[in-house]
């Protein structure tokens, strides 16, 4: 019997999936990486996994207690909450669709069943596979608590989990939308981003000045129209007869929504064509050295890729949560530029990380002008040192104009990214000539990091993150005050570590010049 | 005789752009043509539309007799497509690539692999068991995507620029295994920039310019005094060649 295009695609997932972590890290790398998963998973996947079935049983158990009624807008909210964020981070981690959309779209299969082949191959991501445990937890859990519930509580997990997958289609369509249409998210990005910075403290203010059982009696009110909160009060037996059947109907009312819409939105994902400029010619560009003109050359790249432009929009992104989320966590505390300046640093790691991928088969013109290795180095780092010097621009004079006044706090913000900057960038010049991989201008997919890399990066991440931490904590215990003096000290110390460092990679770029054109030369 | 393909009045726009330009062309079953045109004349966005990768702006396009607006579907279940970029899934070693293409078209399991061993074979394309198609020379990433373009047995076959880049061995291999397929009566429509290639293969060809037709026959229909197909070309799409460089 003929295999069906929904298992066809799964099978070829996985099979790229299992490819690539061999090519990456070869037979005996599979391995260490499987003891890294392993330990990972018994260390920070298993207790949130056991925590989140210790809270269904809770959960389950605690049903039929009259103070469930107290409770149970929470649950609702944190169900109703998992699909949704779990989808958002699924979509945005690009996890899904590794096939190519337009190769698939020539088979003779409907545009329904890729999209349903799509939708459940993606369950097999590592994020979403734990994800989708946490919630087969909850649920179980939450079943042995209350047996006579199973039913609603399967319905729930059904409903939920496929809810969660289509979000991710969802998500990772319109971020590929969006991200074509820059202009028209340059407009209402800021927007929306300061209406949000203005609207989050703004909610909180206001609940935090009316008494809590106000609050709870609002979150009540809100919670009831969520599809898992009628889930939950049938299971609670505080409903029967009609309301039981809307109770079961909605989540899958809801979840037909979401569905349709992703499956809207992917199947009518189509080339757009070639887009012509009718505008005056550009100047011609001008420069006085090799450096200059690979640092230009970067510039215009940055800028004219959609994973470059992107990267201008985190200070926005990384407002709205200053201002909204973070500002709950460190509310009182002096230092909310500092850590908008850090979050905001960590932004364009990925491209740091690997410096030529956007050159894709250009590097081999790259690397065929004679240009010195160290030129082209030198002129990549100018070139993103401008671009993120925009980014923190954008973040000052954001945070600025949202409330931040203290000008000290704002500039070791600044001395701080520059730092994160520098250490980034010494690392990210060795991982790109080490593990270069061509990266899409126009789109924002196919942008999936070698095992290796991120291993790399969230090494370094830990290492610059722990040092400047630890850095600072020294500052403030002994001379409060300093901070600005001392990120700017280390700033100095690291620039001084940059030219050997980049002498050193230059060499290492000498010697893998090959490397560069066989896996990014080939890339079309 | 039956048409393999049929565009009436097919007209593409892109934005401000016109692609394709009302073009009207008729195919008949067991044809093989040659569709020439400049770069950007047009030629890759024509073969999109019959191949119902992109719908026209206007006009209406029949392949085997479906029309494509109602029966792309089943138009694509007896079509065969090698595009110019291959697109091909990269993370998969070859045999996986056929397999998975194959179950695509619905064939059985058993069936894939022994179509796929004795394509392999014809096209000597040879390597490891676990070497995937990104390490593949780009001859032999051709070799596969025409691999994945036969292994249903398409009555209709679309070859985007098949001859560009590669050997003079694949060359000849890939020029035999078309003129197989037309001696069994597969229609082949070829769009290439190599017009020798063209002019010993095609029996029919059809220019395109600024997304037109321009002219469709044989050669001898179309040449009218012309020497070569090089020049009846240059003489149709208007291009001039210019004179030495005034500084070498």
């Amino acid at each position: 019997m003929a295999v069906t295009p929904f298992r066809s695609i799964a099978t070829a997932h996985l099979q790229s999936t299992w490819n690539r972590l061999r090519r990456q890290l070869g037979a005996r790398g599979v391995l260490i990486f499987a003891v890294v998963v392993l330990v990972l998973l018994a260390s920070v996947v298993l207790p949130i996994l056991v925590g989140l079935g210790a809270l269904g049983f809770f959960i389950g158990y605690g049903l039929r207690e009259p103070d469930a009624k107290t409770w149970l807008p929470f649950v609702a909210l944190f169900t109703t909450a998992f699909p949704l964020f779990g989808g958002f981070l699924g979509g945005l981690a690009g996890g899904t669709r590794q096939l190519p959309w337009e190769t698939l779209r020539a088979f003779p299969v409907r545009a329904r069943s890729l999209f349903a082949g799509e939708l459940f191959a993606g369950a097999a991501e590592p994020i979403t596979v734990v994800e989708l445990g946490g919630l087969a937890l909850l649920c179980l859990g939450a079943c042995i608590g209350a047996p006579r519930a199973t039913p609603y509580f399967l319905v729930l997990l059904l409903t939920h989990g496929l809810a969660l997958l289509s979000m991710q289609q969802l998500v990772g369509s319109f971020a590929q939308r969006i991200t074509k249409r820059f202009r028209v998210v340059l407009v209402l990005l800021p927007l929306l981003g300061v209406s949000m910075s203005w609207l989050a403290p703004t909610m909180a203010k206001y609940a935090r000045s009316g008494s809590l059982d106000v609050w709870l009696e609002r979150l009540e009110l809100a919670t009831r129209w969520l599809p898992s909160r009628a889930l939950l009060e049938a299971a609670r037996g505080g409903t029967s007869g009609w309301q039981v059947a809307v109770a079961l109907v909605t989540p899958f009312a809801l979840l037909g929504g979401v569905t349709l819409l992703a499956y809207l939105l992917v199947s009518r994902e189509r080339d757009d064509g070639p887009v012509e400029s009718n505008g005056p010619a550009e100047k011609l560009w001008s420069f006085d050295s090799q450096t200059a003109g690979i640092a230009r050359l970067q510039w215009r790249t940055l800028s004219t890729s959609i994973p470059g432009r992107f990267a201008l929009l985190m200070p926005l992104l990384t407002l709205v949560l200053i201002r909204g989320p973070l500002a709950e966590v460190f509310t009182g505390r002096a230092w909310t530029a500092q850590v908008a300046f850090a979050y905001a640093s960590l932004a364009g790691t990925n491209m740091l990380f690997n410096q030529f991928g956007l050159d894709r088969h250009g590097v081999k013109v790259l690397l065929l002008l004679p240009i010195e290795s160290h030129a082209l180095l030198r002129g990549k780092l100018i070139g993103f040192a401008a671009w993120h010097a925009v980014q923190a621009a954008l973040l000052f004079v954001l945070l600025l104009l949202s409330g931040q006044r203290d000008l000290l706090d704002l500039f070791a913000g600044l001395a701080l990214y520059t730092c994160v900057f520098l250490i980034f960038s010494m690392v990210g010049q060795f991982a790109s000539i080490w593990q270069p991989r061509p990266l899409q201008k126009n789109s924002l997919r196919s942008t999936q990091a070698p095992v290796l890399v991120v291993l790399l990066t969230l090494g370094t991440l830990s290492v610059t993150g722990g040092a400047l931490y630890a850095l600072r904590f020294v500052v403030t215990t002994f001379l409060p005050g300093w901070e600005l003096g001392a990120f700017l000290l280390f700033g100095l110390l690291l620039l001084g570590a940059l030219f050997p460092v980049m002498a050193l990679n230059t060499a290492f770029l000498s010697r893998n010049r090959e490397r560069l054109v066989e896996t990014l030369g080939a890339s079309g | 005789m039956t048409a393999a393909l049929q565009l009436v009045n097919v007209t593409k726009r892109f934005g401000e752009k016109v692609a394709v330009d009302d073009l009207s062309l008729t195919i008949e079953a067991g044809s093989f043509v040659g569709l020439l045109g400049r770069n950007g004349a047009g030629k890759s966005t024509t073969l999109k539309m019959a191949t119902s990768l992109i719908d026209p702006t206007a006009g209406s396009i029949h392949v085997l007799g479906l029309d494509l607006r109602t029966h792309s579907l089943e138009a694509r279940r007896q079509i065969g497509v090698m595009p110019e970029d291959m697109a091909l899934l990269e993370l998969l070693t070859g045999p996986q690539y056929l397999r998975f293409v194959g179950r695509m078209y619905g064939l059985e399991d058993a069936d894939i692999d022994h179509r796929a061993a004795e394509l392999f074979d014809t096209l000597d394309l040879k390597a490891g068991p676990r070497t995937l198609v990104s390490d593949y020379s780009f001859g032999m990433k051709k070799k596969v995507a025409l691999c994945a373009a036969l292994i249903h047995r398409p009555k209709l076959l679309f070859l985007d620029e098949p001859f560009e880049g590669i050997d003079a061995v694949t060359n000849r291999t890939i020029k035999d295994i078309l003129l197989q397929l037309q001696q069994r009566g597969v229609t082949l429509v070829l769009t290439s920039h190599i017009l020798e290639v063209v002019e010993k293969l095609c029996p029919q060809i059809a220019i395109i310019d600024d997304g037109r037709l321009k002219g469709f026959g044989t050669l001898e229909q179309l040449s009218a005094g012309s020497t070569s197909l090089e020049s009846l070309f240059v003489s149709l799409v208007g291009g001039t060649p210019r004179g030495a460089l005034s500084w070498l």
